[in-house]
């Protein structure tokens, strides 16, 4: 067997946490409670992690002697300031919180609007790549939502039928989202099955 | 016709004369002026060899010969010396009968001491007339041969040495006239009597007679410094490996610049290769320059250039397409190598034994070590034309030296390839061009259109958008149908807020920077109006920009409810790792999960929160989300755990409709989406100026531009495609 | 310059810089993308330490008696063996800790998925076949109607997802049952019609930050202009 401690800690944790959820008993419940409490801080730990591994990756790459990748240095910086920053004024301080709304916000923000132009760009063209009825489907549905979604025949409100028929094409999407999100959910539900029956070891890399 | 210029008077002398018409005095008895040169300095010997470009700084012989030949005798060494009192002695009387073209010199009778391969000449064995000698002479010298119709055939490069080799072929015995001897002998004559090193009457002797085939090279005879000057240019001459010991089309390059660029064709029409079979076995005879020789080069000023080139050393003149930098497949044939070395080294090279120069020859004459290989070479194709040394090849250097100095050698880039190195080759190029061929009209076809296609949405969507935002039009009409869900969000926040007890909402900002001014607009409203109600908020976040965007929308919705304390009634949780496993930890225990504010202050034991251990004690659960992972999140992990307390929804627009399953199953109590929900929103609750109507315009006009673009776009298309099916039909 | 114009002027030549994406690709997008990425990892790396692992794990640690905290050394020694998965050589001593984390995280997943999803949208399936509250035929034949087009189309879809094949005599025929692919031909109708209201969503999400960074370009140049 592959891994054994491992196998076995992820089989036990994950068997106790779910049977804290069902069966709602001491010590089964608080200790749910301990090895999810474990878990968010090991997850803190990972976060940690991953952010190192980005820095080595782009330190590798600034460093490298052919092909070096000078904005790289830029990255490392900007987080040597903002890191530098932040654990001199805590997070909660005003001027570390504007790193955020005065220069994440405005970079994705801008990234969104640009998002507006290439998806614009992507439905016009959608004939020229794309045919068959369930593309037709498709666009009809989204020119559809859009015009609803506008709001232009929300303020129709004394046409008669309008509102049942709104109901009504609003009622559509539900049907093929809720199977969606079932489907998600068994999806979910297979996987970790897998974990807790030790067939998948996504741990063990 | 040719001229002899007279190294004492200067004055032009015909061909055939040995004695200057003017000053009477010999024409070729001219030992002091090599003598009388300084030994120490070799350039300026080699200089006299030149023949430089102006006959007053030919040699200083020629400028000045009376001082120089009488200062250059106490300088003369005694070997030198001795050469001249034994010249004195056998030299030619000067009425004897100037050489004709046709016969050989007369030193050729004294057959007893003669090598082998002299005999031979005699015989006329192996110097066979240049008629017949044609076929196996290789084409760079039949070419040199027929440049007498250039406008100005290159002179080849001179330096001394290599005259040897070269005697059995360019003997002027016959044929002699196929030459275009008054080309060549424009620039060799005016140099070549003068700047004779040695007494060349007596040369033949000297060479022909006195080479002692055992005797130490060291030996200080008399006639030793005539054969080692001659053993030396054998020796420096045909250095081994060099020139002959490769094909002879590799050396092409080596050539004067005229001829070559003449033959820059396809690799099949090179000239063949000699073979080694039609050259005589000693002219293989080579030997590498030593390394004093090489040492010795770098004093002259022509030396680095020299040195760079690439026939100037063994190794370099070895062919660029060298084995190590060919691929696999190229070298697995069975073509001829390229480095041939070894199949070229003549097999009768131990017919002439090796002659061994002394030091202080050595030290004299350093030119053949700077580039021994290229001015070789060049040295072969250079046939004198006056003097005892007529029609010998190569004896004396030319000015070309100089001149061919001037210009970089050109290397060739032809490949001599095999029909199987073809084949791969051709294939390789197929493969090649057939992946550009699939590649190149798709990117054609493709990006610019859609570059530019973008280009022209962007600007009018730009434009379209900041023209309604500066102008307000106000032809947009506010939503009078509201979406079901967004009352029932409505009916619960009036609910909660017209309590009694102002209520506590666990707040779980949820969205990223990217839609926050979507979320923002929308949330400023909702906020308000529980401000408005004095609610407790207590914000959480399972993103890491969650806490920084919460205090910025209680920033900005504080504004409208100046009475709303913040500071006592907003609270921070902060952030939370982990995803759906911290939401379950939330659910379970929120006091350990978020212990503390922002500001690290412990949070479960503020004024808002007092008293409260799960999530559950919350009136009212508002998420605001852009992200439908982490909704389903909330409603799988918290929800539950909250008991009656709604859960009510902001979202963006993007995940409303994967939402809306949850509103109809009732786990999402009342829901906003989007800047349409939140018109509506305001439409309820009758806001005059929420931030949602100052958008309202540019929104409106903005959807209804996208979805005009979009059905002339599949209208296009759809067209388009519909024609060229039946076209194709 | 006060702080505050500071901040409005980089987050103005930061949306101005991104915006021109639109025009094509440039270094100075490039380089503001290297920039963000630099500085949200600070932020989120801050984040993490004064807000999860000071005040849960390293203040408790440090603060109070071992005794008392005993159940956090585990913890504790997890986490530092999750930082040997930095080293390709001695990752595998980091391999515990993930299983922990895997193995709660498939537990939440599976109860959140089914007591969450599963059962209430199953609920919500059959919900609108409870006709007893309605008063009116016509509304109940609404409801009943609605409620068989979302069973219909939750089912549908349903189909449209599922990749079983047929077997015959033990064996794998490579097709699906009929049942299955006229149910998943419908399926895919409705599937249709949700992306495209997903896309619809998406078009309108952007649209609105778009207006929003206008509008924000707008509010900062104003006062410059006038």
């Amino acid at each position: 067997m592959r891994a054994p401690l491992s196998t076995a800690i992820a089989i036990g944790a994950g068997i106790i946490t779910l049977l804290g959820l069902f069966i709602p008993v001491e010590p089964i419940t608080s200790l749910r409670g301990r090895l999810i409490e474990w878990a968010v801080l090991l997850a803190g730990v990972a976060g940690l992690v991953a952010i190192v591994h980005l820095l080595s990756v782009h330190w590798r790459k600034m460093t490298a002697r052919r092909n070096k990748n000078i904005p790289s240095a830029f990255l490392l910086i900007a987080f040597a300031l903002t890191f530098a920053a932040g654990m001199v004024l805590k997070p909660g301080h005003p001027s570390m919180q504007k790193i955020v709304t005065h220069i994440q916000v405005p970079i994705e923000a801008s990234l969104m609007g640009v998002l507006a132009v290439t998806l614009t760009v992507a439905a016009i063209r959608l004939f020229q790549r794309r045919s068959g009825w369930m593309s037709f489907l498709f666009a009809v549905s989204a020119f559809v939502f859009l015009i609803i979604g506008s709001g232009l025949l929300s303020s129709s409100a004394n046409i008669p039928v309008l509102k049942d028929i709104l109901a009504a094409v609003n009622a559509l999407p539900v049907a093929g989202a809720r199977g969606i999100l079932i489907g998600i959910a068994l999806g979910s539900l297979t996987t970790g099955l897998r974990v807790l029956l030790g067939t998948d070891r996504p741990y063990s890399g | 016709m040719s001229e002899i210029i007279c190294p004492y008077c200067g004055s032009t002398n015909t061909i055939d004369a040995l004695t200057c018409l003017s000053c009477n005095k010999s024409l070729y008895d001219d030992v002091e002026t090599p003598a009388g040169l300084p030994q120490q300095d070799g350039m300026e010997w080699l200089n006299t060899f030149r023949g430089l470009e102006s006959d007053s700084n030919a040699s200083p012989s020629t400028a000045e010969p009376g001082s120089e030949s009488a200062d250059a005798e106490s300088e003369v060494p005694e070997w030198l010396a001795r050469i001249r009192a034994r010249k004195v002695e056998e030299a030619p009387p000067p009425e004897e009968e100037p050489l004709e073209p046709d016969e050989l010199p007369s030193f050729i009778n004294q057959d007893a001491d003669l090598p082998d391969w002299i005999k031979e000449i005699k015989s006329g064995d192996i110097p066979q007339p240049l008629e017949e000698n044609t076929d196996n002479i290789p084409d760079w010298l039949k070419s040199l041969a027929g440049e007498d119709n250039l406008p100005s055939p290159p002179a080849p490069s001179a330096m001394p040495g290599i005259s040897l080799p070269d005697i059995p072929n360019d003997l002027p015995v016959e044929g002699l006239d196929e030459f275009n001897f008054e080309a060549l002998t424009e620039k060799a004559s005016p140099i070549g009597p003068v700047d004779l090193p040695v007494d060349t009457s007596e040369l033949p002797d000297d060479l022909f007679d006195d080479i002692p085939a055992d005797q130490p090279p060291s030996a200080p005879d008399i006639d030793r410094p005539d054969l080692d000057w001659l053993d030396e240019r054998i020796e420096t001459g045909i250095p081994r490996g060099g020139p002959l010991a490769q094909p002879l089309d590799e050396l092409e390059w080596l050539n004067p610049p005229t001829t070559k660029q003449t033959e820059l064709s396809p690799s099949t029409e090179e000239p063949e290769p000699a073979e080694p079979a039609q050259l005589p076995d000693w002219m293989f005879e080579s030997v590498e320059p030593t390394a004093d020789e090489i040492a010795e080069s770098a004093k002259f000023d022509f030396a680095a250039p020299g040195s760079s080139l690439p026939g100037s050393g063994d190794e370099e003149l070895i062919s660029p397409l060298q084995e190590e930098g060919l691929p696999d497949w190229l070298l697995d044939d069975e073509a001829a190598p390229l480095v041939p070395g070894t199949e070229y080294l003549p097999e009768g090279s131990s017919d002439i034994e090796e002659a061994q120069m002394p030091g202080w020859l050595h030290a004299m004459r350093p030119v053949e070590a700077a580039a021994p290989n290229l001015i070789a070479s060049e040295e072969e194709n250079r046939i004198e034309a006056s003097g005892p040394l007529a029609g010998y090849q190569g004896v004396l250097p030319g000015h070309g030296v100089v001149t061919h100095y001037s210009k970089p050698p050109v290397y060739s880039a032809r490949m001599q390839v095999t029909d199987k190195q073809r084949i791969y080759a051709t294939l390789f190029e197929t493969l090649i061009a057939d992946e550009t061929r699939v590649g190149a009209p798709a990117a054609a076809n493709t990006t610019t259109p859609q570059l530019v296609l973008r280009l022209v949405v962007g600007l009018l969507m730009v434009i379209a958008l900041l023209g309604v935002l500066i102008l307000q039009p106000g032809f947009a009409v506010f939503p009078t149908l509201v979406p079901p869900e967004s009352v029932a969000f409505y009916d619960t926040v009036q609910t909660l807020t017209a309590a009694a007890t102002p209520p506590r909402v666990l707040v779980a900002l949820d969205y990223d920077p990217s839609l926050s001014g979507e979320l923002r607009t929308i949330s400023t409203s909702v906020l308000e109006d529980w401000m408005a109600g004095n609610s407790g908020l207590a914000f959480v976040s399972i993103s890491p920009t969650g806490p920084a965007l919460a205090a910025e929308l209680v920033t900005a919705a504080a504004v409208q409810s100046p009475a709303y304390i913040s500071a006592e009634r907003v609270i921070n949780l902060g952030y939370l790792p982990g995803g759906a496993s911290a939401l379950a930890a939330l659910a379970n225990d929120p006091t350990r999960t978020a212990p503390t504010t922002m500001d690290g202050l412990s949070a479960w034991d503020s004024l808002l929160l007092q008293g409260m251990t799960a999530v559950s004690d919350f009136d009212a659960i508002l998420l605001l989300t852009d992200n439908t992972e982490n909704s389903r999140a909330w409603i799988e992990q918290v929800k539950p755990a909250a008991g009656n307390a709604p859960l009510l929804v902001i979202s963006s627009a993007q995940v409303a409709p994967a939402l809306q399953p949850y509103v109809q199953s009732g786990q999402i109590t009342g829901m906003v989406a989007g800047f349409m929900g939140g018109a509506a929103y305001e439409q309820l609750t009758q806001s005059p100026s929420g931030p949602v109507r100052g958008y309202w315009d540019a929104y409106q006009g903005g959807m209804l531009l996208i979805a005009a673009l979009m059905f002339i776009g599949a209208v296009v298309f759809g067209i388009k495609k519909f024609v060229r099916r039946n076209k194709k039909a | 310059m006060a702080p505050d114009l500071l901040w409005t002027f980089i987050a103005f030549f930061l949306t101005i810089l991104v915006l021109s994406y639109v025009m094509g690709d440039n270094a100075l997008f490039r380089l503001v993308m290297m920039v963000f990425v630099g500085i949200s990892a600070g932020y989120a790396a801050v984040l993490i330490f004064y807000q999860v692992l000071m005040p849960r794990l390293i203040t408790p640690l440090v603060t109070t008696p071992l005794a008392a905290n005993t159940a956090l050394v585990i913890p504790a020694v997890l986490g530092v063996l999750l930082l040997f998965k930095l080293s390709p050589r001695l990752s595998i001593l980091g391999n515990p800790s993930m299983a922990l984390l895997t193995g709660v995280g498939a537990a939440v997943a599976i109860g959140g998925a089914v007591t969450g999803t599963l059962f209430g949208q199953i609920s919500g399936t059959i919900s609108p076949f409870e006709l007893s509250g309605l008063s009116s035929a016509g509304s109940v034949i609404s409801q009943l109607f609605g409620g068989i087009v979302l069973l219909a189309g939750t089912v549908c879809s349903l189909a449209y997802f599922h990749f079983g094949a047929r077997k015959k005599n033990g064996e794998n025929t490579g097709s699906q049952p009929v049942l299955i692919q006229i149910l998943a031909r419908i399926g895919q109708i409705f599937i249709a019609i949700t992306l495209g209201a997903l896309f619809a969503g998406v078009l309108a999400a952007s649209l609105a930050a778009l207006i929003e960074r206008l509008d924000f370009l707008i509010n900062v140049l104003k006062p410059l202009i006038s």
